[in-house]
């Protein structure tokens, strides 16, 4: 991510940015994740590839994800996509991360007392 | 701007020299981004040598990699051993239950049948399979590998599997090579064959489950 604070606000949200990227998409590598996101919030928010690999392999290892490889350029490309749980852990984890932004945003916006 | 097969050799180089890769899954996947990160900074102009250089501080250079290939290691670890437990669990289902208590009552019939002596051998031969298969597994699949599979092999390893068929050897060998072998082994062979003979049993059921274990495989499937 790009400065450390926003290291550890979107640490628990990663996975959940990944599931929503593959839910949308049938299918997408580690380096196009990265991208995807860059474009998404204009360079706002960069995922480091250290951080980026272990919620994939964890995704994986948990079943959520599933993977196959194509040669392309001459190299061993790795494609991420959702399994049957996947689809259904998606959709769940992303209502309850909307669900917690909306609570979040309200007590931001508070304004102060009289 | 697609990389030369002699500079991804290079990227590779790094990965397997500088950052000590040893997974063929986490060089492949690692390579590809360390090759797209480089080609997209070749594409504004600049030359391969400080495209890749950029491009490894990107991905965190050794200490970046490493901690990639250790959460790769975890979640293959994590899969193995879920995989296992289905795999042992699935020995008690219906109908391989039921092929287990028959195979355990026909060895509790036959077993006071057949001489001692017999007996001790045959628990033998059931402890050196494993421990033969083990240690095979141990030279090819833990020396020499480099894909998941040696994974498996020291999954094997810290579970025991080892000190298993150790433990069945030194019950079993001193009977069949000593002449004045531990009386109280022979004895509880002979008091309780059914017993030592479903030890056996058990033995090699763990030892079925590695072999499934290792049967199926944990790479991907190329498209």
């Amino acid at each position: 991510m790009n400065t450390s604070s926003n290291s550890s606000l979107l640490k628990g949200s990663l996975s959940v940015m990944i599931l929503r990227l593959l839910e949308d998409r049938e299918k997408m590598y580690g380096y196009e994740i990265t991208q995807k996101v860059k474009d998404l919030t204009a360079g706002e928010m960069t995922i480091t590839e250290g951080a980026l690999y272990p919620a994939l392999h964890k995704l994986e290892a948990d079943g959520l994800l599933t993977t196959e490889t194509q040669i392309v350029d001459g190299r061993t490309r790795k494609y991420y996509s959702l399994t049957k749980t996947g689809h259904t852990e998606a959709a769940g984890r992303i209502a309850e991360l909307a669900a917690f932004l909306e609570n979040l945003n309200l007590v931001l916006k508070l304004k102060p007392s009289m | 701007m697609a990389l030369t097969p002699f500079q991804l050799k290079y990227l590779r180089f790094d990965l397997i020299g500088l950052g000590d890769i040893k997974y063929d899954d986490v060089i492949d996947e690692l390579l590809d981004h360390y090759a797209s990160l480089t080609e997209q900074k070749m594409t504004i102009g600049m030359a391969f040598e400080e495209a890749s250089k950029q491009a490894w501080a990107e991905l965190g250079a050794e200490k970046g990699v490493q901690k990639i290939q250790a959460s790769f290691v975890k979640a293959i670890e994590q899969q193995i051993k879920m995989q296992h437990i289905t795999i042992l669990k699935s020995y008690f289902r219906w109908p391989t239950l039921v092929t287990t208590i028959l195979v355990g009552l026909l060895v509790y019939m036959v077993v006071p049948l057949i001489p001692v002596k017999r007996l001790i051998v045959c628990t033998l031969l059931i402890g050196v399979i494993p421990f033969l298969f083990i240690l095979r597994g141990y030279y090819y699949g833990f020396h020499q590998q480099t894909d998941t599979g040696k994974l498996i092999w020291e999954y094997l390893l810290n579970k025991c599997g080892l000190a298993v068929c150790l433990f069945h050897l030194s019950l079993n060998l001193p009977n069949h090579f000593l002449e004045n072998a531990p009386e109280s082994t022979r004895t509880f062979l002979q008091t309780y064959p059914t017993i030592s003979v479903l030890i056996c049993l058990l033995l090699l059921l763990y030892t079925a489950s590695f072999i499934q274990l290792f049967q199926h495989q944990y790479k991907h499937k190329f498209v």
